[in-house]
């Protein structure tokens, strides 16, 4: 028999805790696609040579910058106290997860405008060059590095692909999101949207197929690994149990299991499958399912994990 | 303020919990290893359905069913009511990870065997089909369904892998194993265990480098779980960090750091990787260290889970 009893009750965090909002689900999303691009474009750049690969997926990396800048922002929307937010650049706490993302995060700008400078096309250097003179020197010094800097984007996408889910995870009075698994849940979507935006742009041919191709597969894991999250809350304690209720009967089942799981995965997921075995090429519908999936997954996280807590649970 | 008052004393679970012990461990730690086999043979054909194999690689699918029934001995062997363990075959509980496990092992035999019988060597096969001319129609089925064969043992393979990390970590009640990472992790170390026993053969050394690669992919992925695994526990309840407390201080510490972390992830990791490097064909060092670090992580994970408990720790305060 275990009985428990509290008196609890802190402002704004007791019994329930909504400091999060939007603009988190939103930074999240970007971050994760940002995270997925910066793994799959040093990945293919680390396979093949400049000359084997279209313009469009040379220029993609151009993308990572502007959306982690865009990410910044709403990040920066969502602070309370706005002014304060260089303190986070003052310090350096390796036990703090935001601490390493507000690092990380800023990694990201040099690693990635390096990056895709290196692989910028010749001709566009040229035009930039004549307009910015340090660009064809800065190119140069890149050039030297392609292969250092391609590796440099692979591990820092994935940090910061893992970060974004363990920035939430750590929270253990949030019992949804307190899983160990969420920061591989987040890489995995975070993947599938990267592929999803390169089928968004002029590639060729063949790397059509093989988007559709990754596509299938990040999502088959993330369906798999969605499915983990699932039973690990279902065979948790009682504030688990009523975590996972909130998907599996509670207020937020319906949008959980039509945009995420049906829309988000099952569509695409079977799209790619039939488009692989009539051997045509994948177009930009499942791209935009998958993107709708993945944005919906963070605002549902972030709202119902708000909404659920060790308390509630055993009230 | 939050107060606890606990009266549970139950025997055999309250204050500690001991009823699983080496067998069990050696069981997972097989089950890994015949799981990470499944998954690189079944991949391996898929991904190279034409090319030759050397006769060691060609005939390793029979260890599958072999090495899955002595794992399955040692569940055996840990049973307390031995003449009960038919029941597991009468039902199948949804709910229930270990009935999910129990259909899965079994369902591993045929798909294996016919799995490996499709690898064998021609000239083998011909050999005992003129012994058995019964089994040439099974032969010709198994012929026709060479692809959806490796497929289901790729499969099955994930599933088993995956599986053992599920049957510890549906329990509430140990918060060491109550992590939805065992799963994920099962499955790398199952790999990588995999990946190292095919390198104890005698492979060509074309094969010798691509298990070298897995196993190496395998290792830094473990790693990565490991860290996460861990990083989910320390940031997770009171009861979870007193459990990850057992690693880093505890009784466990010792024996998770040498025997996992170096021995069987960092010093086999750097050893392949210097091999890869050098462009040299990798020997068996490595694979045994891989295999000696599955072995205690299971061990470890086995026993340290059983030590960390919610009352334990709570109730003794």
């Amino acid at each position: 028999m275990l009985e428990t009893w509290t008196n609890r009750d802190n402002a704004a965090i007791d019994p329930t805790l909504h400091a999060w909002h939007g603009e988190v689900a939103g930074d999240l999303f970007l971050a994760a696609i940002v995270a997925g691009i910066m793994v799959l474009t040093g990945i293919f750049a680390l396979r093949e040579g400049p000359d084997r690969r279209s313009r469009a997926l040379r220029l993609v990396p151009w993308l990572l910058p502007v959306l982690i800048s865009l990410c910044l922002l709403l990040l920066w929307l969502d602070l309370a106290n706005k002014v304060n937010a260089f303190r986070f650049y003052l310090v350096f706490r390796p036990q703090t997860p935001m601490s390493w993302g507000s690092w990380i995060i800023l990694a990201v700008y040099p690693v990635s405008a390096l990056f895709a400078l290196s692989e910028m096309p010749v001709d566009l250097r040229e035009r930039f060059g004549k307009a910015f003179g340090f660009i064809p020197r800065l190119a140069a010094w890149a050039d030297g590095r392609s292969r250092g800097l391609a590796r440099a984007s692979v591990l820092l996408g994935t940090a910061l692909g893992l970060y974004t889910g363990v920035v939430l995870s750590i929270y253990p009075a949030r019992p949804l999101w307190n899983s160990a698994l969420l920061p591989l849940v987040f890489l995995s979507s975070g993947l599938a949207c990267a592929s999803a935006c390169f089928l968004l742009t002029r590639l060729s041919d063949a790397e059509r197929r093989i988007c559709g191709r990754l596509n299938a597969t990040f999502l088959g894991a993330h369906l798999v690994l969605l499915a983990l999250w699932l039973v690990d809350l279902a065979v948790g304690d009682a504030s688990r149990h009523h975590a996972v209720e909130l998907l599996m009967g509670g207020s937020y089942t319906a949008a959980f299991w039509t945009l995420v799981v049906a829309l988000g995965i099952a569509v695409p997921l079977t799209g790619e499958l039939l488009i692989r075995s009539r051997r045509t090429l994948p177009g930009p519908a499942t791209a935009f399912f998958i993107l709708v999936g993945a944005f919906s997954l963070r605002w549902i996280l972030i709202s119902a994990g708000q909404h659920a807590g060790v308390l509630s649970a055993m009230h | 303020m939050t107060e606890l008052t606990t009266t549970r004393h139950n025997h055999f679970i309250d204050p500690g919990l001991h009823v699983w012990h080496g067998e069990v461990a050696a069981y997972l730690f097989l089950g890994g290893l015949v799981a990470g086999l499944m998954m690189i043979l079944g991949v391996y054909r898929l991904w190279k359905p034409t090319r030759s194999r050397s006769r060691s690689l060609a005939l390793l699918p029979w260890l599958v069913p072999a090495l899955l029934t002595l794992g399955m001995g040692f569940l055996w062997l840990d049973l307390a009511n031995k003449l009960n363990a038919w029941r597991f075959y009468v039902i199948w509980r949804f709910l229930t990870p270990m009935s999910w496990g129990a259909w899965i092992l079994i369902a591993v035999y045929p798909v294996s065997i016919l799995f490996a019988w499709n690898e064998s060597p021609q000239i083998l096969r011909e050999r005992w089909l003129a012994r058995l001319p019964w089994a040439k129609r099974l032969s010709g089925w198994a012929d026709r369904h060479r692809r959806g064969l490796s497929f289901s043992t790729m499969n099955l393979g994930i599933l088993l892998a995956v599986y053992t990390g599920i049957l510890l970590g549906a329990f509430a009640a140990r918060p060491l194993w109550n992590s939805p990472m065992l799963g994920p992790l099962f499955l790398a170390s199952g790999l990588s265990s995999g990946a190292a026993f095919i390198l104890l053969f005698r492979i060509d050394p074309e094969e010798r480098r691509l298990a070298n690669v897995v196993d190496m992919a395998v290792l830094g992925l473990e790693m990565g779980i490991i860290g996460l695994w861990l990083v989910g526990m320390a940031t997770g309840g009171e009861s979870s960090r007193h459990a990850v407390s057992l690693f880093f201080g505890g009784p466990y510490t010792a024996a998770f750091w040498t025997f996992v972390v170096a021995l069987g992830l960092l010093v086999p990791f750097i050893g392949e990787a210097i091999e890869y490097k050098r462009h040299e064909t990798p020997g068996r060092a490595g694979a045994y260290l891989v295999l000696l670090g599955g072995f205690a992580l299971r061990w470890i994970v086995v026993y340290a889970g059983q030590h960390a408990g919610w009352v334990s720790e709570l109730a003794s305060k």
